[in-house]
C-alpha cells in the first residue's frame, strides 16, 4: 500500500486544544470527595540496615488515619525477566515499595502515611521512629566489583547480578591484523528521563475489595496487573484509569505509589492521593544506570573494521535489572564486523532502581563505540559518514545479537547525512563538527483495538495506549485511511482496563507500530461488516461488493468490475442504516506482534566551545531517521528532536551527583541541569522512509532511536572543536575546561623550546 | 541437532541437555528468521529455520 489519502498528512492531535489550553488533566489533577493524602517516610542513608520502626507517635496525631510499612506488603517470590532493559522481579518490586529489611539506597521508601491534609501527612511521617543500622555504601561500579567490596544482597556472591557474552569469529587474532587500533574506556553518569509531571495516583477501594486506581502512567495494564500480583488481588478487582501523561520515556512503566495507595485506601476505607515531589521522583523513581564502558576496535588501512571487543558494566541501582544486555545488543549494530567479543555485566549499586529510558542501554554504549568508530576516521583521515559507510550494514547482514536484518534504512539515513547542506556547511572558529549513528530494536508486543461506528457514519477507536506522543491522532489517522472518513469525524480514546482489550505499555516505540496494527485490522473488520451490509441492501452476495476510497461499491456490472456498477453506498449511508440492516457495527482485533524491525539514525551536530570557560554551545543540529512510515510526520519530527534534545542533555550537562555516603545533592531541576528551549537551535529533522514489511504501512517506530546518536555526535564535535577526545560525560564546562587545560599542559611539555617559547607569548 | 518444530519442542529439549539454561529460557526472545518474538512458544519452525534466543527487550 503505498497510496494514502491521510496517511503522511499532519491533521491538529485531537487531545491538542486540552492541552496548550491547560484543560487536559494529569495525574495529580484528579480528586475525590472525602479524599485522603498520602505521604511517605524515605531513607536518609543508602544503605542501611532497618533495626526497627516506630509508628505510634505518627499513628497519634490528629488527621492521621493509617500508617503502613514493609510488613503490610505481602512477601512475594523472586521472579525475574531476564537481561534486557527492564527486568521485574516481583519480590524487588515489592521491596522497592517498601523496604523490609534494609534500605538500599537514599530515598528508599520505608513506611507511608495516609491522613486528612497533605501536610498531616509529612508531619506524621517525620514522626515515624526508624533505627538504623547504617551500613558502607556502595557508590560506583569500581568499588561494587572490587574484591571485598560490601554486598548489597547476601542472596548473591557479590554485586554482579549478570553477566552475558556475544562473540563472532576471534577478535583477539583480528585485532593483530590490523592497521590501527583504538582503545578507550568511558564514562556516563547515572540520568533521570526528566518528565515534567511527576508521579501520582488517587486509589479507592471499596468494602467489596473493588479498587479503581487513577494514575499518570505509561501502562494501565501494567499497573492492575502489578498492584495485582504484588498484593495478591485478583486483577478483575482492580480497575486502572490512566490520566493524561506529562512525559514517561520509560520512567512511568513501574509502580511506586499505587500498591501504596490502594493499601491506605483498604485500611482507611476512603479515597487516598498520593503525588512525589520532585526531590521524589529523582531519589526513589528509576533514572537510568552509570555505566562504565571499555571499547576497542580495529581497522585495516583502507577503513574495513576487522575486530572489536566492548566491555560493558551497568548500574542496575539497588535491585538487579539493568539495561546492560541491551547495550550489548546495541553496541556494534551498524556494522558488518567479522570478529568481536561482547561482554555485559549488571552491577547492583546503593542507588535508585533503574528503570527503561528511551532505548535502554543504548545511549552509553553507541557513545563509547560512536567515539572509537571516530576515532578510527581521525587515525586513518577518512571522511567519518564515508567509513561508516564502508562498514554499514544492510538487508541480509547478520546483526551482532544474532539474526540477519530484514529491510534496513542505515545507508539511506548516511546518504541522506553526506548528502545534507548541514554537512558541506563551513565552520567558524572554536567550532568542531561530529556525526554518530543509533539505533534501537523497536518492540511489537500485545496490543487491542475496538472501533464504534456512530449512526452519522463518524467513529471511535479505543485502545489501551496512553498518548505520549500523538498516538492517537496517528490512530484516527489509520482509522479513516481504512474507512475513508475525515480523521477529524474519527474521535480516539485512551480506554481504562474495563473497557480496552488487553494492551502492553506505550513504549518501546511499539504504539503505532503494534497498537495501529490492531487498529488497522479493527479498522477492516469494520470495513467488512459495512461491506456486508451493503450487500444486504443490494440483495447479494458480500463477495459482491467492494470497497474503494470510502465507499461500498457493487461488483455486479456488467463485467463485474468494481466501480461498473453505478451503485455506492458511503460510510454515512451505511451507518444510518445500521438499526435495519443488523444493529451496531462494532469492529476489533487483537494482535501479538514480533519485534518492528530495527530503526537507524545519524545525527549531525556542530557544536561551538569557549576556550576560556569550557562553556559548548550547540550551533546546528540535524537528525535523520529511518522511520519506515511517517503515518503524523510532524509527531515522527517531534519525537526526532524530543530524542535528540534529551541525548544532548545526558552529553553535556545532565548527572545524579552523589557524596561519599551515596546521598543525591542535585535532587531538583535548579541543580540537575536539562536542557531549556533556549540552549538549543531549532533541530532539523530528514525522516526517511525504508518500509517495515511488518506492518501494513511500513511503519517501523519511532520514538527510541533518536536519543542514541547525541552522546557519541556531540562528544565527536566536541573532539573535533577542541582537538581533546572526552571519554566521560557530561561534557559540562567544567569538565572540558579541565581537559582543555590538561590537553594545553601537555601540549606544552611535549613542544620543543622554541615552540615553548611561541606558545607563552601567544 | 535438535529436532524441533515449534519453539517449545526446541527450548523443552535445550533444557533437558543443559538443565542449567532452565532459569534463562523460561524467558527468552526468540528470533525466528529474522523476526523476534517475545512470546514464541507455539511458532512453529521449518528444518531451515534461522533461531536465535535473545534476551527480551522492549523500550522506554
Amino acid at each position: 500500500m503505498t497510496d494514502f489519502a491521510y496517511i503522511g498528512t499532519r491533521p491538529i492531535r485531537h487531545d491538542g486544544v486540552d492541552k496548550v489550553t491547560g484543560r487536559a488533566a494529569y495525574g495529580a489533577d484528579f480528586s475525590l470527595p472525602g479524599m485522603l493524602h498520602g505521604a511517605i517516610l524515605r531513607s536518609p542513608h543508602a544503605h542501611a540496615r532497618i533495626v526497627s520502626i516506630d509508628t505510634s507517635a505518627a499513628e497519634a496525631m490528629p488527621g492521621v488515619k493509617a500508617v503502613i510499612t514493609g510488613k503490610d506488603i505481602p512477601p512475594n517470590s523472586a521472579k525475574l525477566v531476564l537481561g534486557g532493559e527492564a527486568a521485574l522481579d516481583l519480590h524487588d518490586m515489592g521491596d522497592n515499595l517498601l523496604a523490609h529489611d534494609k534500605a538500599l539506597y537514599n530515598g528508599h521508601a520505608i513506611a507511608a502515611v495516609a491522613a486528612t491534609t497533605v501536610d498531616d501527612a509529612r508531619e506524621a511521617a517525620e514522626l515515624i521512629r526508624v533505627e538504623y543500622e547504617v551500613l558502607t555504601p556502595v557508590t560506583g561500579i569500581d568499588q561494587a566489583i572490587a574484591p571485598g567490596a560490601p554486598r548489597l544482597h547476601q542472596a548473591f556472591a557479590n554485586n554482579i547480578a549478570h553477566r552475558m557474552e556475544l562473540k563472532r569469529g576471534d577478535a583477539e587474532s583480528a585485532f593483530k591484523d590490523a592497521d590501527v587500533v583504538v582503545e578507550r574506556e568511558f564514562r556516563t553518569p547515572m540520568v533521570h528521563q526528566g518528565y515534567i509531571e511527576p508521579h501520582a495516583c488517587v486509589a479507592r477501594i471499596g468494602q467489596d475489595g473493588r479498587a479503581i486506581v487513577w494514575c499518570s502512567t505509561q501502562g494501565p495494564f501494567v499497573v492492575r496487573d502489578a498492584c495485582a500480583a504484588i498484593l495478591g488481588m485478583d486483577a478483575a478487582l482492580i480497575k486502572v484509569i490512566a490520566s493524561e501523561i506529562g512525559g514517561g520515556f520509560g520512567g512511568k512503566i513501574v509502580v511506586y505509589l499505587e500498591p501504596l495507595a490502594i493499601l491506605l485506601s483498604k485500611k482507611t476505607n476512603r479515597p487516598v492521593k498520593m503525588v512525589m515531589s520532585r526531590d521524589e521522583v529523582f531519589r526513589a523513581t528509576g533514572p537510568t544506570s552509570g555505566t562504565k564502558i571499555r571499547a576497542r576496535f580495529g581497522a585495516k588501512r583502507d577503513g574495513t573494521l576487522v575486530a572489536a571487543s566492548v566491555s560493558l558494566w551497568y548500574e542496575a541501582g539497588a535491585y538487579r535489572g539493568s539495561p546492560a544486555g541491551a547495550g550489548a545488543m546495541c553496541c556494534l549494530t551498524p556494522y558488518r564486523i567479522p570478529n568481536f567479543f561482547i561482554e555485559a555485566h549488571d552491577v547492583v549499586v546503593n542507588k535508585p532502581k533503574v528503570a527503561a529510558y528511551r532505548a535502554p542501554g543504548s545511549p552509553m554504549a553507541m557513545f563509547a563505540t560512536e567515539s572509537v568508530v571516530d576515532d578510527i576516521a581521525r587515525q586513518l583521515d577518512i571522511d567519518p559518514i564515508e567509513l561508516r559507510l564502508k562498514n554499514a550494514v544492510s538487508e541480509g547482514d547478520q546483526a551482532p545479537y544474532g539474526p540477519k536484518y530484514g529491510p534496513i534504512g542505515l545507508k539511506q539515513v548516511l546518504d541522506a547525512a553526506k548528502n545534507h547542506p548541514h554537512y558541506q556547511a563551513p565552520l567558524a572558529a572554536n567550532q568542531g563538527r561530529g556525526v554518530a549513528c543509533g539505533f534501537w530494536f523497536n518492540a511489537g508486543m500485545n496490543s487491542s483495538a475496538t472501533i464504534t461506528l456512530n449512526p452519522d457514519g463518524s467513529a471511535a477507536v479505543f485502545t489501551g495506549n496512553p498518548d505520549i506522543g500523538g498516538t492517537r491522532v496517528a490512530q484516527a489517522l489509520m482509522v479513516a485511511e481504512e474507512l475513508g472518513i475525515p480523521v477529524e469525524r474519527v474521535r480516539p480514546h485512551v480506554a481504562d482496563t474495563d473497557s480496552a482489550g488487553h494492551t502492553d505499555v506505550t513504549g518501546g516505540s511499539r504504539v503505532c507500530y503494534a497498537t495501529g496494527n490492531a487498529v488497522i485490522q479493527a479498522a477492516r473488520d469494520v470495513r467488512d461488516q459495512l461491506r456486508a451490509r451493503a450487500a444486504k441492501i443490494w440483495k447479494t452476495d458480500v463477495d459482491r461488493v467492494g470497497w474503494e476510497a470510502g465507499r461500498a461499491v457493487s461488483l455486479d456490472g456488467a463485467d463485474g468490475s468494481a466501480g461498473r456498477d453505478s451503485k455506492t453506498l458511503t460510510v454515512s449511508d451505511l451507518a444510518a442504516q445500521m438499526p435495519h440492516t443488523g444493529g451496531p457495527i462494532v469492529g476489533r482485533a487483537a494482535v501479538s506482534m514480533p519485534m518492528a524491525g530495527p530503526g537507524f539514525a545519524a545525527h549531525i551536530c556542530d557544536l561551538e566551545v569557549d576556550p576560556e570557560t569550557g562553556r559548548s554551545t550547540v550551533v546546528r543540529y540535524t537528525a535523520i531517521q529511518d522511520v519506515g512510515k511517517a503515518v503524523h510526520p510532524s509527531y515522527v519530527e517531534g519525537q526526532m528532536q524530543g530524542g535528540a534534545s534529551q541525548g544532548i542533555g545526558w552529553a553535556l550537562n545532565e548527572e545524579y551527583v552523589f557524596n561519599a555516603d551515596g546521598v543525591m545533592e542535585n535532587a531538583g531541576f535548579l541543580d540537575y541541569r536539562m536542557p531549556v528551549a533556549s540552549d538549543l537551535p531549532m533541530i532539523d529533522t530528514v525522516i526517511v522512509e525504508v518500509a517495515n514489511p511488518l506492518h501494513p504501512y511500513g511503519v517501523r517506530g519511532v520514538g527510541e532511536v533518536p536519543i542514541v546518536p547525541p552522546l557519541a555526535t556531540v562528544a565527536n564535535a566536541m573532539r573535533g572543536a577542541t582537538g581533546v577526545r572526552f571519554t566521560e560525560l557530561p561534557l559540562s564546562p567544567p569538565r572540558v575546561l579541565q581537559g582543555l587545560t590538561e590537553w594545553r599542559q601537555s601540549t606544552f611539555q611535549a613542544a620543543g623550546p622554541t615552540t615553548q617559547a611561541a606558545l607563552t607569548r601567544s | 541437532m535438535i529436532d524441533a518444530s515449534r519453539v517449545d519442542d526446541l527450548l523443552k529439549t535445550l533444557v533437558e541437555r543443559f538443565p542449567g539454561l532452565a532459569g534463562e529460557l523460561e524467558q527468552v526472545a526468540v528470533a525466528i528468521d529474522g523476526q523476534i518474538f517475545h512470546h514464541a512458544r507455539y511458532q512453529s519452525l521449518r528444518p531451515d529455520s534461522d533461531v536465535h534466543l535473545l534476551p527480551p527487550v522492549a523500550g522506554g
